[in-house]
């Protein structure tokens, strides 16, 4: 490996490590936001994986959402316990629908239409999960005001990702520092 | 050995007799040690999240009666024996998610390529952290939001893994073969119905 190419891959692993900090500050940020319902949750930390889509590879994505659930798990204490399973079951899920979304459909999807199917597909993963592992069949109640809850929020963080995309100087800067 | 390590190692130990247990008053029992043991390592315990969940898990396994009919309500049966399933359920959870809380207090590190990544991680989140103070929300946010990730891309950041880690000391290997043994004898007692049923 030349030096050149060692920089670059050391460049590309910050990028990766920046956008999982700052997932973990945006989930300090909405676990700070008080919630009128318990199972209620806006998804700020996603906003990275959205923004991640343009710059990242397939393997830096991956790591990206690895990153995010370890990092989130390690500060609340979580890494052990069957929460994780919620937030890598969620994390992935919205990670693979929403990667294969922008590389595929990007013509025709929108920010807003892939933030709104990742979340989707974190919450309805999150939901069979939840039916196996606390709820049984009762999780059937919980689904329709979790899922709008989900599209509502996740419509909002679309808008600010595809606002970020397009005025963000930093964003065009990685897209053409580095080729994926 | 370290701290962290010691810390993981008890929660790995003390996870099945937690799984395992099926005696609601075992579980109970082993609920309340963890949360203390998680309370006296620096983890903070909050009444209503865990009050949420044993409620909603106890209410939801109600859909399946089961046992004792104690009363009806509107013509929907609640039955003891699905409202003990679901506290023991619920226990069960709770316990799992403190010991999580007491095996992750010793800030354990991975080692190799991903424990310098999520060092890298930690790294940039204290930076964005102190940085985030300086940006004001009347600016416009999104040059504001540039400006923080422009200087936090171009910082020299250090990526070793600090090795600053306690040693445990004999008291504290000693303290933590007392909990796995505690939290066992109580699944033995649950298994061996030392421990009233409650059914």
């Amino acid at each position: 490996m030349t030096p050149h190419s060692e920089s670059r891959q050391s460049t590309r692993i910050a990028f990766v490590a920046l956008l999982a900090a700052f997932a973990l500050f945006l989930s300090t940020v909405e676990y700070m936001i008080p919630k009128p319902v318990p199972f209620m949750r806006i998804g700020l930390a996603n906003l990275p994986l959205l923004i991640g889509l343009g710059i990242l590879n397939e393997r830096e994505y991956l790591i990206l959402a690895l990153l995010k659930v370890l990092g989130q798990s390690l500060v609340t204490g979580t890494l052990f316990s069957y929460i994780v399973l919620f937030s890598f079951g969620g994390t992935v899920s919205s990670a693979f629908v929403m990667y294969v979304l922008y590389r595929y459909g990007r013509s025709w999807v929108s920010m807003i239409g892939i933030s709104a199917a990742g979340a989707m597909a974190s919450n309805i993963t999150q939901l069979q999960l939840s039916r196996v592992i606390l709820f049984g069949d009762a999780a059937r109640l919980i689904a329709p005001p979790f899922l709008i809850i989900g599209l509502i929020t996740s419509v909002i963080l679309g808008v600010f990702a595809q606002q970020f995309t397009h005025q963000s100087r930093w964003y065009a800067s990685c897209r053409h520092g580095g080729d994926r | 050995m370290k701290v962290s390590n010691l810390r993981l190692i008890t929660g790995l130990l003390v996870l099945p007799a937690i799984l395992l247990q099926e005696n609601l008053l075992g579980i109970g029992l082993q609920t309340v040690y963890v949360i203390v043991l998680a309370l006296t390592h620096g983890r903070k315990f909050r009444i209503l999240p865990n009050l949420v969940l044993l409620i909603s898990v106890s209410a939801a396994h109600l859909l399946q009666p089961n046992g004792l009919h104690l009363l009806s309500i509107g013509g929907f049966p609640i039955t003891l024996g699905a409202l003990l399933l679901g506290a023991r359920k619920a226990c069960t959870l709770i316990a799992l998610l403190y010991l999580s809380h007491f095996m992750a207090s010793g800030k354990p590190q991975f080692p190799g390529r991903l424990g310098r990544l999520i060092s890298l991680q930690f790294t940039f989140f204290d930076a964005i952290v102190t940085d985030w103070q300086t940006i004001h929300p009347k600016r416009p946010f999104i040059a504001a939001v540039d400006r923080l990730l422009f200087g936090l891309t171009g910082q020299e950041i250090d990526t070793t893994i600090p090795t600053t880690a306690l040693s445990a000391s004999l008291q504290t290997v000693l303290g933590s073969i007392l909990h796995i043994v505690l939290l066992w004898l109580l699944f033995v007692f649950g298994a061996m119905e030392f421990l009233p049923s409650l059914i």
